[in-house]
């Protein structure tokens, strides 16, 4: 097959977007051109003929050669253009419309054909040339050089038989450089720039908040036909020195991806967003003369920020537009960055002018499916050159046929914003048309009365015998409810209360409650209710707030408040008083504007704000749930909700105006748990209950079948649909669920939905519609009504609002708007965030405030619940934005006396004495590590030992860093006689006098020195920063990767470290090796060089930076040995500065002002103590205390000196590391219960189906209760003061299960130094690193006398995993001894 | 310092004239000329003159940077090089 090619890049995009529906014509690119003029037909086939011959792109065909798509070129030797002549007919222009219809969704046949064309007469002066390429042979601009090509020639055959132009340039020499261009290193920059832009980006937002449209590819082109006027003004816009670019088409590009970002924001509601477009890859003049397909896919991606405005939009999509044409070439797109958006905007340059010198009209047609991957396409071309045309390409099953109307109606909203008033905030434009728009209205229904106590007065007339109130086996009947109400409003009005005044409530849930409140009504005065738990502050806070005349109580509760300075009646022990007064029918008439109650709600602020309700406003509620809830007028209903909660209004006031029994179950005192929702499903007596979410929660999973609830009504807070569906599923099928949501400020309830069980989508239950009288609008944030599907904050109108704050005028102003479509109405601003769904209802999305950022990323929180809720071993979440700094961190309050660790290091204890269990531990097993170490002897030996004709002109190789340690080492190395070549890293940060003392030092000595560096040395910083909190790891391993290079390359046999018995103690020799049976030298450094592999194999900026290939096998580690000097020698302090000042032309450097050579090393310090609190130095200085070469004062003046911090911020910026920021620390955290065990790693597994990886929680915390308020919501506020244990392994729990795990997990916990370990926790994540990994194989080993090599850690990286792993090793053992 | 103006002018006018237009010597190309305006190179073609000044003038072109008066002429250009090498 010598004529096959591979497919460019994007080429392959197109043909597994083409292998997904080969069935639809997703790629065919149907062209007419309409010439008004007489065509020769036969020259213009043999034109068409020629450009053929002409045009390999347009002669190539596709198949399968071993499972891989190739192209071969075809001779097409006999091809003739096709013609149809419907001169004849009596309606060719109909005719040719119904055959265009039918013939551009005719998928092409790509093994056969990559184009259809044919030539149509319609009347001698109208031709029709129709061609169809498929895309994967020719883009856009290919079609209009074909074009051109094809008038040349038609041209050019008028006046001979031969052509003598030059050929078109083969598509071939393309397909050719581009392979090149992938295969080229050079072009790894851009590809990093592009893998760099999907990395930031996440899953592409939904749009309108719809779900996916699946793989539906019917589409439907719309277009946006500009008049005169948004033409001029856009010709303005190009030339305006502020927006326009290089180009008249760069400048509308930049225009045009503005618009289609700022309408992809207000639609998605997501800040971080990418719009896909072509990368037209046709750089020079030749490839611009050259049919084929040359275009790519590629992500133009922005952020948003809050109140943006479209030129400040504008200017990131131009510099983010520039930065993508400079990174883009062929070759560089993949599969993740066409799927990095779900919109497409093509902006199409090519101009089709004239066709032998006469004019034309060219129509791209659709084909009428395009990839339902980006089901949004913006198309904006030019043909005629008199003005833009916009085309928009819907997805059909993506978006409903009512939202696919607006969309342009919405797209060309904006463009007539933002042409004329390019700094107006992009949040606050209109969207369509605002008469269409955000405003749903409920029922008009005029109610008998605007007074409850009409209602209640009725009752009390005509069922005067029936039962309003019950509590246990008491009962009250409303003649007796009347005489009561009647006396006490009678008393107080005798004790001075007027209409409109002030009334406090305090009392437990009792009858005596419910006469106080109607007693209060009776009165004409405004109750004001105090939860019964409600804190000593804050009911005395309501009493004082609302200037209450009065205080009615019950002398339990009394008791508690201590002194207050007004008139306090306890119903209790003042009834004798009261019982004095007439049970006559007082005067009922008030005026509906008198309020009814002074309802406190937490206020942001955290003071409580009084919501003034009307009596009017209550009774409008109160009708309309009478009508809409009450299974029968005389249903029973329960009351065992706090009255502190508007909530419970539904119950204080709807049963009894409809006659109905109010079942009232007691409250404990205050302080004790408030079972009582189990005592009324338990009595089961009510037939409505009303309850919230979290209650609901609390009954998840009980059998609920032979329940007599006929209505539940839920409202006070979010209702997850999995809930709804997990209760409906409990409930007898007739049950009503009604969700019912409203502020306190719009008096208790104002939209509800009942629920549908099957027809309810989404994570919550929808809030539905306004009830009778009331008016939802959905606004932007400059005030406008948003369209179907567009997310905006609910405002809220009608009877049934509140008065306002009481005595709060400025919050009253603020949250009380005019409504500027109603003179002398308001709209209540609610802060709740909702989208108006396709069927009109009204979804809920969450608070203002329930709204979180998160790296740039919009989350709703509420959202994470739901998705969360869904699993069904969970019964409630909470999920939270915390601080995920591993905060808590104690300052260190004692230092081993010994050694000087500091009590803040992970896990250090003390004993009695103040001594560290390190110090402990080491005297006990110190006299073992002796033999471990060597002498000087030992180390001539090992060091001369290779034969000379097996190394290179060196026995060693020195690492010098130019401090006393490695200085005094490397004279010693010298005096032994061996020849020594010094590597010194130059890390861009080693202070000058240690550089210095190298010179002189190598120089004196007759040592030959490489000093190494990288450019990737800051690289480097900034991962070991990131990663391990110090500079440290990072320097070090560039040490050791750069001089094995040169020791490989320079056949050094020996690398030499300076490193002190201290870090040895720190890095490599843990207790365990020092056990019994194991501390013979050979073991342990068998493992020390596996931990070593493991080490230089690790991922991290070395890896990525450095050629590390020669630790990809094990033969390095034989040919260069990693020796420490100070395994041989144990020169004191003393010694080594006596022989340094003597012998050797060293001083200590001072230039870093510290103790230390190199500058960089504070920065590493001062991260490590912001982020983890303490020094990383403590723990090798204590080693260097604890084996004698350091004194414990100055290892402690060194670890708590205080670090410049201007220079540290200095070299930070230098490097280009950032401090995470207090935000960027910020991280989800789940909060959940279950009853049963479930693993986190499913959760997230779970999640991870559902959400973007920006929403998925970092941390799951398994909590025993959920804090719940008074008021029965979840208490975030106590969730967000929750300790938290701060480590992915507090998440999830699964307890071993089999002996061996049970011993896995208790060496785990020991050299982990974790309490609890999940079996399916992974060693690394629990922040396992090499050395702990040598304590863990050593210390499982030894419990099963069996050798288990390090590996296995790593290989079987959980305790589950190393269980089986054992088992089967111990099986296989048991096998052999059998055998 | 005139000479080496007008050296990388000429290194620019020719790479312009060569790589870009794809022009023999005798192409008149002047510093002045309204290099957008003309029509003369495209945006594409910028973007190859910009890989080629980054490279022949080890300068980086910050796409904040890429504008029409840095852009509009070879002289405008030259002296738009010459203060990023300064900086």
């Amino acid at each position: 097959m010598s004529n096959s090619i591979a497919l460019s890049q994007g080429q392959k995009m197109i043909w597994i977007g083409q292998q997904l529906y080969p069935e639809h014509p997703l790629y065919s690119s149907p062209l007419c051109f309409y010439f008004n003029q007489e065509i020769d037909a036969g020259r213009f086939s043999r034109a068409f003929e020629h450009v053929l011959r002409e045009s390999d792109a347009l002669r190539t065909t596709f198949s399968l050669e071993s499972e891989e798509p190739k192209q071969q070129l075809n001779e097409f030797a006999d091809y003739q253009l096709k013609r149809l002549d419907w001169t004849a007919e009596k309606y060719p222009q109909s005719k040719l419309e119904t055959w265009l219809g039918d013939r551009v969704e005719v998928p092409l046949d790509v093994t056969n054909c990559c184009f259809d064309t044919v030539l149509i007469q319609l009347s001698p002066q109208q031709w029709v040339w129709y061609f169809n390429p498929h895309h994967l042979v020719m883009d856009a601009w290919g079609v209009s050089v074909i074009y051109q090509r094809l008038e040349v020639l038609y041209k050019e055959l008028a006046n001979q038989q031969e052509v003598n132009s030059d050929p078109l340039p083969l598509f071939q020499d393309f397909l050719r450089e581009e392979r090149q261009m992938v295969d080229d290193t050079a072009s790894n920059a851009k590809q990093t720039f592009w893998r760099e832009q999907v990395e930031r980006l996440s899953e592409p937002p939904s749009l309108f908040g719809l779900p996916s449209g699946g793989h539906q590819t019917a589409s439907e082109r719309l277009p946006i036909d500009l008049d005169q006027e948004q033409q001029d003004k856009l010709t303005d816009w190009c030339s305006d020195p502020r927006f326009r670019h290089w180009t008249t088409d760069l400048s509308r590009f930049n225009f045009f991806a503005t618009l289609l970002l700022a309408y992809l924001y207000r639609v998605s509601g997501q800040s971080k967003l990418a719009i896909l477009t072509p990368a037209h890859n046709r750089p020079t003049a030749k490839l611009r003369n050259t049919p084929g397909q040359f275009i790519e896919l590629l992500p133009l991606s922005v952020e948003l920020r809050d109140g943006m405005t479209f030129a400040e939009l504008h200017s990131a999509v131009r510099n983010n537009f520039n930065a993508f044409l400079k990174h883009a070439q062929a070759g560089v797109t993949q599969a993740e960055l066409v799927r990095a958006g779900k919109v497409v905007f093509n902006y199409i340059n090519t101009k089709y002018n004239s066709f032998n010198d006469q004019p034309l009209r060219v129509e791209w047609l659709h084909p009428g499916h395009h990839d339902p991957g980006h089901p949004l396409r913006l198309q904006v071309f030019d043909f005629s050159g008199e003005g833009v045309r916009l085309e928009l390409d819907l997805n059909k099953a993506y978006f409903p046929a009512a939202l696919r109307e607006q969309i342009p109606l919405q797209l060309e909203s904006l463009l007539d914003t933002f042409l004329p008033n390019p700094d107006q905030p992009i949040a606050t434009a209109v969207l369509g048309d605002p008469k269409l728009n955000g405003r749903i209205d409920g029922p008009e229904v005029e109610y008998p009365t605007e007074s409850v106590l009409a209602l209640l007065s009725k009752q009390e007339q005509q069922q005067a015998d029936a039962i309003a109130l019950s509590l246990g086996d008491q009962q009250l009947t409303y003649g007796e409810f009347a005489a009561a109400t009647n006396q006490l409003a009678r008393f107080l009005q005798e004790r001075g209360v007027l209409a409109g005044d002030r009334v406090a409530i305090y009392h437990r849930r009792h009858p005596n409650l419910l006469i106080a409140i109607w007693a209060v009504l009776k009165a004409g005065a405004t109750y004001v209710p105090i939860a019964a738990d409600s804190p000593y502050e804050r009911a005395k806070k309501i009493i004082s707030s609302s200037q209450a005349r009065l205080l009615l109580t019950e002398a339990q509760l009394n008791e508690t408040l201590g002194e207050l300075a007004l008139t306090r009646i306890e119903l209790d022990t003042d009834a004798a008083m009261i019982g004095q007064q007439s049970t006559e029918q007082l005067q009922l008439e008030f005026d509906p504007a008198t309020p009814a109650y002074l309802l406190y709600t937490s206020g942001s602020t955290g003071e409580p704000k009084g919501v003034v309700i009307s009596r009017a406003a209550l009774a409008n509620y109160v009708q309309w749930a009478g009508q809409t809830y009450l299974p029968r007028p005389k249903a029973v209903f329960p009351f065992f909700t706090t009255v502190g909660f508007d909530l419970t209004v539904t119950s204080l006031f709807v049963p009894l105006c409809h006659g109905g029994e109010l079942r009232i179950y007691e409250e404990p005192l205050p302080g004790l748990p408030d079972l009582s929702l189990f005592s009324v499903l338990g009595e089961n007596r009510v037939e409505v209950i009303k309850l919230t979410p979290s209650h609901l929660a609390l009954v998840k999973g009980k059998d609920l079948r032979k329940c007599k609830i006929k209505t539940m009504i839920v409202g006070g807070e979010n209702f997850s649909l999995e809930l709804a569906q997990a209760v409906s599923d409990q409930l007898p099928a007739e049950v009503a669920i009604y969700n019912e949501y409203g502020p306190t400020e719009a008096t208790v309830g104002c939209i509800v939905h009942r629920f549908d069980r099957q027809r309810d989508l989404g994570a919550s239950v929808p809030i539905g519609r306004p009830i009778a009288n009331m008016g939802a609008y959905v606004l932007d944030r400059g005030g406008n009504p948003l369209p179907v599907g567009v997310d905006g904050e609910l405002y809220l109108s009608g009877r049934g609002l509140a008065q306002g704050y009481w005595a709060l005028a400025q919050e009253t102003a603020e949250r009380f708007v005019d409504n500027p479509w109603q003179t002398g109405q308001k709209l209540y601003r609610t802060g709740d965030v909702v989208r108006q769904q396709l069927d009109g209802s009204l979804a809920f999305l969450g608070r203002e405030d329930r709204q979180v950022k998160l790296r740039g990323f919009r989350i709703e929180l509420n959202e994470v619940e739901a998705s969360l809720e869904e699993q069904a071993e969970l019964n409630q979440v909470a999920v939270e934005l915390l601080d995920g700094r591993a905060d808590g961190f104690a300052l260190a309050d004692h230092y081993c006396t010994n050694c000087g660790l500091p009590s803040n290091y992970p896990s250090a204890e003390f004993d009695e004495e103040g001594v560290c269990q390190l110090c402990r531990g080491f005297a006990e097993y110190e006299a073992k590590t002796r033999d471990y170490f060597r002498n000087m002897e030992d180390l001539r030996a090992l060091l001369h030992g290779p034969a000379p004709e097996t190394k290179g002109d060196y026995d060693c190789m020195m690492l010098l860093s130019g401090g006393k340690d490695s200085t005094y080492a490397l004279g010693q190395l010298v005096e032994l006689g061996l020849k020594v070549l010094a590597f010194t890293l130059d890390n861009g940060y080693i202070s000058e006098q240690a550089l210095a003392n190298v010179k002189r030092v190598t120089e004196e000595l007759g040592v030959d020195c490489v000093v190494g560096s990288t450019p990737a040395m800051d690289a480097i910083f900034v991962d070991s920063l990131q990663r391990h909190c110090n500079v440290c790891n990072g320097c070090f391993k560039t040490i050791y990767t750069l001089s094995t290079q040169i020791a490989l390359e320079k056949n050094i046999p020996f690398i030499v470290t300076g490193l002190s018995r201290g870090q040895f103690f720190e890095t490599r020799l843990t207790e365990e090796l020092f056990w019994e049976g194991k501390a013979a030298g050979k073991d342990i450094d068998a493992v020390i060089l596996e931990a070593r592999k493991l080490y230089h194999r690790a991922d991290d900026a070395v890896q990525q930076h450095l050629d590390v290939s020669m630790f990809e096998t094990d033969e390095v580690f034989e040919k260069v040995q990693f020796v420490d000097f100070y395994r041989y020698c144990d020169a004191t302090l003393d010694e080594m500065l006596t022989y340094l000042d003597q012998r050797l032309p060293w001083a200590r450097p001072t230039d870093t002002g510290r103790s230390t050579n190199c500058l960089i090393n504070q920065v590493g310090i001062y991260v490590h103590k912001q982020e983890k609190g303490y020094n990383n130095y403590a723990f090798p200085y204590s080693w260097d205390v604890r084996i004698g070469h350091k004194e414990r004062e100055a290892a402690l003046e060194e670890i708590n000196e205080e670090v410049d911090k201007q220079e540290v911020k200095r070299i930070m910026e230098e490097i280009g590391y950032t401090e995470p920021t207090a935000e960027e620390r910020q991280q989800l955290v789940a909060f959940y219960t279950t009853g049963q065990s479930t693993s986190v790693q499913k959760l997230r597994d779970y999640l991870a189906k559902r959400l973007p990886a920006y929403m998925i929680p970092t941390h799951f915390v398994e909590v025993a209760d959920m804090p719940l308020t008074a008021n029965g919501k979840i208490n975030r506020k106590a969730l967000r003061e929750m300790k938290m244990v701060n480590s992915p392994e507090a998440a999830s729990y699964i307890a071993p299960s089999t002996d061996i795990e049970e011993m896995l997990a208790g060496i785990w916990q020991e050299v982990l130094s974790l309490d609890k370990i999940s079996v399916e926790d992974k060693f690394l994540d629990l922040g396992g690193h090499s050395l702990t990994a040598i304590r863990l194989s050593a210390r499982i080993s030894e419990t099963l006398e069996l050798e288990i090599p390090l590996t296995v850690v790593f290989d079987h990286p959980t305790i589950a995993a190393q269980a089986t792993y054992i088992e089967s090793l111990l099986r296989q053992l048991l096998e052999e001894m059998d055998s | 310092m005139k000479i080496e103006i007008s050296t990388m002018e000429d290194r620019i006018i020719d790479f312009i004239r060569l790589e870009i237009l794809g022009e023999g010597p005798s192409f008149e190309l002047d510093a002045d000329e309204d290099l957008l305006g003309s029509g003369l190179i495209g945006s594409m073609d910028i973007f190859r003159l910009i890989e080629f000044i980054e490279r022949e003038f080890s300068i980086k072109v910050n796409p904040a940077d890429m504008t029409i008066e840095h852009f509009a002429t070879v002289t405008a250009l030259t002296q738009f090089i010459q203060q990023q090498q300064a900086v």
